[in-house]
């Protein structure tokens, strides 16, 4: 049996999505693996999870994670001592030093078979992208937006400001050019990457020869049904109770759902008796003043984070399963973004109501288990969401589609990967 | 009788499909309208996912399955197939509003007019924002005869497929039959049926749901530009067909017509003036076009000198379009900055 070792810095018990999608792929795996992780930093993630059930396939090697640096060394170090055990590893990415430790376990040992897995890309991240400003506050670009008079445009002090300003743009741009070069010489330095979708695989390999583009393997995220086990509260009402978990932020943001129902209870003042929204994990503030802004503190609720196992039971009990993508309309067409939390959602086996780019890995997802998408627009939502409030608006799951994702199948297809590496 | 048919055509929008129809299958309604879906040939799975409405609701839903011949051939088929009163064409990427819709198909049991107006929306859903259009120099119920208003009160605007819902024996009469494998049969749509319509009613009902997806969409200038073939095939049937049939028109159908037609040939003209690369091209189409407009229509050619650009590139013999019609667009823009700010 083929022993391989995994570098992954998340891993359970830290409640993180990437080393959750490990955890389920090797769980499933028939494989036996060393994880290299850590325990003690929990810095990025949400959490622990201290009720996952061990892998027994799976070994875990866990070094100090008080930075990443040190585990990084500690790795390192470990594999010196170690290579003869192994004929292959694969590194998990985010964070990308899991990749920066394949690169150098392939040089210490060239012989063997890398596997870099990437949950979303190092460099050009359209998310990350997204949040950067791109023109100078005090550029003469702004004078229209900023209304600037002609005194502060021939200002010595604007000119200033503008130079000070282009300067400091010099750090995140050399740090970006540093991405690019270490995503560029992991792809072509690996012997297999994984990507969770086709959207993703195109984005970040275009303009690589055939050679790269070979390496490529879609691995899409899973659930695992046996997971979906922990007991919760009875529902006491007979509301339609929607729900979202994960992480929100001023990016992912659900204001559009948020003005969409705002605006249908504005129509329906019964919306209240009839509707309810859940969202467990982390919103921003702004989000938050518009629900108290707006009244709608009787529809929508606010829930603390719950560990991974809880939030598979959360998702069994709702009515519709709320899927929010970034919109990144502005900067490319098709989405690249396939959130694990989405696999999750297919695994509890109810409808999705999914708010994405209409073309891309969500909407794919959603649409291939027969869920519903809208886009970015108050008055699609709110369509939908009367359909669904007042219609009884239902659709039947796609088995063949919820199949694709189940992790036995995903790692099946994992385990035929590695079958083949000789 | 179906009190509205409405057509919506199909050609690979598996993506965009269920949310059309859902928003026009609410139980309100069904008894009363006619869904007609034309499939043009679809290579998608379209036609599975309009299977599943066939199946669910079989006393509204009518499926016709065609060889592709472009949006129009769809159109002429659902005018034919139509069983309702009332004819509304919704594009399959396109969606109405649910309350607006059932308050339309209420009304429309009482209605006796050959058109009906609503307004509508465009969701730009790229950056999440909207444009509402609305007639509003219109008022809400009211029954208007088209030969005897004063066109001023609909401000310029004119009947468009979003807007319009036609008493389907209008549409036949009026002898519309759509050119097939061509863009923008709209303006064949929103022209023709116009020779038989007599009287009109609008309802202040926010109903259809413009899609635009994608940025380049809404800058549909460069579309123009790569489509203008099918721009100037269309733009001169129209005009030999006004041409033809003016003289049995009234004087307001005639206004109404020629209001159209100088707005499309504006667009026409701006295609070549301001916004194709190729020059070279641009300077002989513009040319012979001006030259045809004016063999054609001398009126509709007279009318155009308004235009300001066009009045002047005929003095200059288009020779400005020869030179860089992209030059020619900076100057217009300059030209409207300055125009904005100082008027």
């Amino acid at each position: 049996m083929k022993r391989i070792l995994v570098v992954s810095w998340y891993f359970p018990p830290i409640n993180s999505s990437e080393g959750l999608v490990t955890y389920k792929l090797l769980k499933n795996s028939k494989f036996e693996y060393d994880v290299c992780t850590q325990e003690s930093n929990s810095l990025w993630s949400y959490g622990k999870n201290d009720y996952l059930p061990e892998c027994k396939n799976v070994r875990k090697i866990c070094k100090k994670g008080d930075s990443l640096k040190q585990w990084k060394k500690a790795v390192i170090e470990y594999f010196k001592k170690h290579e003869k055990e192994y004929d292959i590893v694969m590194t998990r990415c985010m964070p990308p030093e899991s990749h920066e430790i394949g690169m150098e376990i392939k040089k210490i040992k060239p012989s063997i078979f890398w596997i870099a897995s990437f949950g979303d890309p190092i460099a050009d991240n359209p998310f990350v992208l997204k949040g950067l400003p791109k023109v100078s506050p005090y550029s003469l670009q702004m004078r229209y937006i900023r209304k600037m008079e002609i005194r502060e445009m021939v200002s010595p002090k604007r000119i200033l400001k503008d130079m000070l300003w282009k300067y400091r743009q010099r750090g995140p741009k050399e740090e970006l050019s540093r991405e690019r070069k270490l995503e560029h010489d992991i792809l072509t330095t690996c012997d297999k990457i994984i990507f969770n979708n086709q959207y993703q695989k195109e984005y970040m390999i275009k303009g690589y020869d055939k050679a790269v583009m070979e390496k490529g393997v879609i691995l899409p995220h899973s659930f695992d049904s046996e997971l979906y086990d922990v007991e919760v509260e009875e529902r006491t009402n007979k509301k339609v109770r929607m729900v979202y978990v994960g992480h929100l932020d001023n990016t992912r943001t659900p204001r559009i759902l948020l003005k969409a129902i705002d605006s249908l209870k504005e129509e329906n003042p019964d919306l209240k008796e009839r509707l309810e929204v859940f969202f467990y994990g982390n919103m921003s503030s702004k989000d938050k003043v518009y629900l108290i802004d707006h009244e709608l503190l009787d529809i929508v609720q606010i829930k603390k984070p719950v560990d991974y196992r809880t939030s598979l039971a959360i998702m069994k009990n709702a009515d519709w399963l709320i899927h929010i993508d970034a919109n990144l309309c502005d900067m490319m067409n098709e989405n690249i973004f396939f959130a694990a939390k989405l696999a999750d959602y297919i695994g509890a086996r109810k409808p999705i109501f999914g708010l994405t780019m209409f073309d891309g890995a969500g909407a794919d997802v959603v649409r291939m288990v027969n869920g519903v998408t809208v886009s970015y627009t108050v008055e699609e939502i709110k369509n939908y969401l009367y359909l669904i409030v007042y219609k009884n608006y239902e659709t039947q799951m796609n088995e063949e589609g919820i199949n694709i994702y189940n992790a036995k199948e995903v790692a099946n297809k994992f385990d035929e990967l590695v079958e083949q590496i000789r | 009788m179906k009190i509205l048919t409405v057509l919506v055509p199909v050609y690979n929008v598996e993506k965009y499909i269920r949310r059309c129809l859902d928003s026009l299958l609410l139980s309100e309604v069904l008894d009363d309208i006619e869904v007609l879906i034309v499939n043009d040939g679809s290579k998608d799975s379209s036609v599975e996912i309009i299977q599943e409405y066939c199946i669910k609701f079989p006393k509204t839903v009518t499926f016709v399955d065609k060889e592709n011949g472009g949006h129009g051939s769809t159109i002429n088929v659902g005018i034919e197939k139509a069983q309702g009163k009332y004819f509304k064409v919704i594009d399959s990427d396109d969606w109405v509003n649910l309350r607006g819709f059932v308050e339309l198909v209420k009304r429309l049991k009482e209605e006796k007019s050959d058109v009906v107006l609503c307004n509508y929306r465009k969701e730009f859903t790229y950056n999440s924002k909207s444009e509402y259009f609305e007639y509003d120099g219109l008022t809400d119920r009211k029954h208007y005869n088209f030969n005897e208003i004063d066109l001023k009160i609909l401000h310029g605007e004119y009947f468009v497929m979003a807007t319009s819902t036609y008493r389907t024996e209008i549409l036949r009469t009026s002898g519309l039959k759509l050119m097939e494998k061509t863009f923008y049969v709209d303006m064949q749509y929103n022209v023709v049926p116009i020779t038989k319509v007599e009287s009109f009613t609008y309802y202040d009902l926010d109903i259809y749901r413009y899609f635009i997806g994608r940025k380049e969409q809404s800058m549909n200038m460069d579309n123009f530009v790569r489509n203008q073939e099918h721009h100037k095939r269309m733009l001169k049937w129209l005009l030999e067909y006004y041409t033809q049939i003016s003289s049995q028109l009234t004087a307001n159908k005639r206004e109404y017509i020629e209001i159209i037609l100088t707005y499309t040939l504006n667009t026409h003209y701006s295609i070549y003036c301001e916004y194709d690369k190729n020059h070279e091209r641009a300077y002989k189409e513009i040319k012979e076009f001006d030259e045809y407009l004016l063999c054609t229509n001398k009126a509709l050619y007279d009318r155009l000198d308004s235009m300001a650009y066009v009045r002047y590139n005929r003095k200059t013999n288009f020779r400005f379009v020869r030179l860089d019609g992209t030059k020619w667009k900076k100057v217009m823009d300059i030209g409207r900055k300055v125009k904005e700010r100082f008027v």
